[in-house]
């Protein structure tokens, strides 16, 4: 359905990125990147109309604010952005690496101007991937929760010991906020293409909040407009609009997704997986699939803690929905979810207590 | 130190999930290559581009949607028309200073049978809007609306063609491998649009082997150029093949390759013109003993760094 509210108006976006490969003791900077443009878009019955460009002289139409506003918050974010380097070099220098490892920060800030006013806002992202003896790891972070991401890596490359093959027949218990990414697949990206409320739980609220302090967090979206706050268990759908760049045209997507369940439910089984960390995710609206790459889980029986393997679990949408059980605990923030669909890369907030699932092995 | 200029226009004729865009962008950028560290940035610059054709792309988006069949629906659509030059000054061995020019359409489409959950994309390229072969949209959509939901097994002794919009994407995979590169006498050809690589240096005829490639691959001015093989191709032996049992129609979702086996999803057609989706997945031996014929005309594609498609006979 086409929404007419979008006013002409004008995007800006900049972006700062450094490449970092670590060897032992030995940091390199490989390749550094900056990309700063502009683009005047309007919409009407045939579409969104976008005119853009990487050079000022080539944007007749470029309000003289909106580049000063964008260098300026680009500028604030910079120091933050080489401190956040030096803390993740060192961070990483610690675990005494073994092999290569890659270090990715970048900055970004985004600038919309339009006759309700204009609007900036910028966010820092680090990702970190390399293996670490268990498999590829990687993690995205805001410069908020940079501290707390990497104690989580810590916490994720702790043991040394042996890795065991997963059964597939152990409930699923995913801590740490990331069963938020399970249900960015079978609830988010479902909703964009197709009713779900039918096969929620009850129990389980999932949202899109632009306004949750995550890596999404934004008050105004990528059209100037006041970004809102949906169901997506029920009937609602990603209403913002947002853009990878100025290259890129406006497409609704989720911002922070964020799971609340009103009242604890779910008992932990003595013998389960908990799942850690999540380095991929994909839904097919063709199919109705969901797959999600796990690379950090645990066999848990009793006291005993056992690392597993890196597995995928490829699964029927609503079988995922109709074996969700209950959720534990507080809502946690899970490092974050760099969102690829329709050739835009957008950083998303994810936030979910521990959500326990039956097992999705058949 | 090698430095990389790009000025570009291009016009984008887009249809996804945010509805219907048009996107035109003039693009200004640098990439630099001093002491192992890659670095790239826009630039301010006063340069005139020749400005895109729209009406052609606009043309292009409508003709590979408009005749759409019943049940089958554009889920993606991407058409860009537009024109680049490109600038290398260089001091070191690896590339020589050059300017030169690019004219470029390309066409991305992603068509669904949302009925039976079905999907195949393909990506089409070429110097000139006129030569965009459009002739394969038709086909596979006819392939996907004829569809009624029968899987087939992977057929013996039976002989499949594949047209030239999968054996294209085929020969990207097959190239991976050392003994189909000679068994199959794979070559990097040339394309009289996209002449020059990353680097500006001419892309020349080569016998894929077990060599680092001799061009670099420059998607973009935000990328580090790598070597690969540029515009694959395999020989050609005749435009008359000879008898098929089935004609694969699509290409079901993306190539997967791995652990030394390349498997393919399609939508192909009987002679009794019964649709049917099958897999075929063979080793590098079983796809070297099977390919057994290639068409000598051949038709670009923008797959990689470019690939030559030709139709194949498959004998499973």
């Amino acid at each position: 359905m086409r929404s007419f509210e979008v006013a002409t108006h004008s995007f800006a976006s900049s972006a700062l990125e450094d490449l970092w490969l670590l060897r032992g003791e030995k940091a390199t900077l490989e390749e550094k990147r900056s990309d700063r443009g502009f683009a005047l878009t309007s919409l009407d019955a045939s579409g969104f109309h976008i005119t853009g460009s990487d050079s000022e002289r080539h944007c007749p139409w470029l309000p003289r604010s909106l580049a000063s506003d964008l260098d300026a918050a680009a500028e604030q974010l910079e120091a933050e952005r080489q401190r956040l380097v030096t803390d993740a070099i060192e961070c990483l220098r610690g675990f005494e690496l073994q092999e290569e490892v890659r270090l990715r920060v970048r900055s970004s800030v985004r600038a919309t101007s339009s006759e309700g006013g204009s609007h900036t806002a910028g966010s820092i992202m680090v990702a970190v991937a390399g293996r670490f003896g268990h498999g590829a790891l990687s993690i995205v972070a805001s410069s908020r929760s940079m501290n707390s991401e990497l104690d989580l890596l810590r916490e994720a490359l702790r043991a040394d010991e042996p890795l065991t093959q997963p059964h597939g027949d152990e409930p699923l218990v995913f801590t740490n906020g990331s069963g938020g990414v399970l249900l960015h697949e079978a609830i988010g990206h479902a909703s964009q293409s197709r009713p779900v409320a039918a096969d929620c739980p009850s129990w389980l609220e999932v949202y899109d909040d632009p306004a949750f302090p995550s890596l999404g967090e934004s008050p105004i979206d990528d059209c100037g407009l006041p970004a809102t706050t949906e169901l997506l268990s029920g009937s609602g759908s990603p209403r913002s609009w947002r853009r990878e760049s100025f290259r890129d045209a406006p497409l609704r997507r989720m911002t922070n997704l964020v799971v609340r369940c009103a009242e604890e439910s779910a008992s932990l089984p003595l013998r389960r997986i908990e799942i850690l960390l999540v380095s991929g995710g994909h839904y097919d609206a063709a199919t109705d699939r969901v797959s999600l790459v796990i690379s950090r889980a645990d066999l848990v029986d009793g006291n005993e803690r056992a690392p597993l393997r890196p597995f995928t679990l490829d699964e029927d949408r609503k079988h995922i929905l109709r074996a969700l059980r209950g959720t534990r605990g507080a809502t946690a923030k899970y490092p974050g979810v760099i969102c690829f669909d329709e050739g835009q890369r957008l950083p998303v907030g994810t936030a979910s207590p521990d959500l326990l699932v039956d097992s999705l092995w058949r | 130190m090698i430095r990389y200029l790009k000025h570009g226009r291009s016009f984008r004729s887009e249809s996804a999930s945010g509805g219907p865009a048009t996107i035109e962008l003039s693009e200004h950028g640098f990439a630099l290559e001093d002491d192992g560290l890659f670095s790239c940035g826009s630039l301010e610059s006063d340069s005139a581009i020749v400005e895109p054709d729209r009406s052609a792309a606009v043309a292009i988006a409508a003709a590979v949607s408009a005749p759409l069949p019943p049940n089958v629906l554009v889920e993606r659509r991407v058409v860009v028309s537009g024109s680049a030059q490109h600038a290398i000054e260089s001091d070191e061995p690896i590339c020589q200073s050059r300017t030169w020019t690019e004219n470029f359409v390309r066409v991305h489409l992603s068509l669904m049978n949302r009925r039976h959950r079905l999907r195949s994309m393909i990506d089409l390229g070429a110097g000139a809007p006129s030569q965009i072969p459009l002739e394969h949209v038709p086909r596979i959509a006819r392939a996907m609306a004829d569809w009624n939901g029968e899987h087939r097994s992977t057929p013996g002794g039976v002989s499949v063609t594949l047209p030239p919009d999968i054996s294209a994407a085929l020969l990207v995979h097959l190239a991976v491998f050392p003994s189909l590169r000679s068994g199959l006498g794979l070559t990097q050809s040339n394309h009289n649009v996209f002449r020059f690589d990353g680097y500006g240096t001419l892309i020349e005829e080569h016998p894929l082997s077990d060599d680092f490639p001799p061009n670099f691959f420059r998607p973009s001015f935000r990328s580090r150029p790598t070597r690969v093989w540029f515009h694959i191709d395999t020989v050609a032996e005749n435009s008359n093949l000879g008898a098929w049992d089935y004609r694969a129609e699509a290409l079901l979702g993306p190539i997967r390759s791995g652990n030394g086996r390349i498997a393919l999803g399609l939508l192909c057609r009987a002679l009794d013109e019964a649709v049917f989706a099958v897999e075929i997945d063979l080793d590098a031996d079983g796809w070297l003993r099977a390919i057994s014929g290639t068409s000598s005309e051949r038709t670009w594609f923008p797959f990689a760094a470019g690939s030559w498609g030709r139709t194949l006979l498959v004998r499973l």
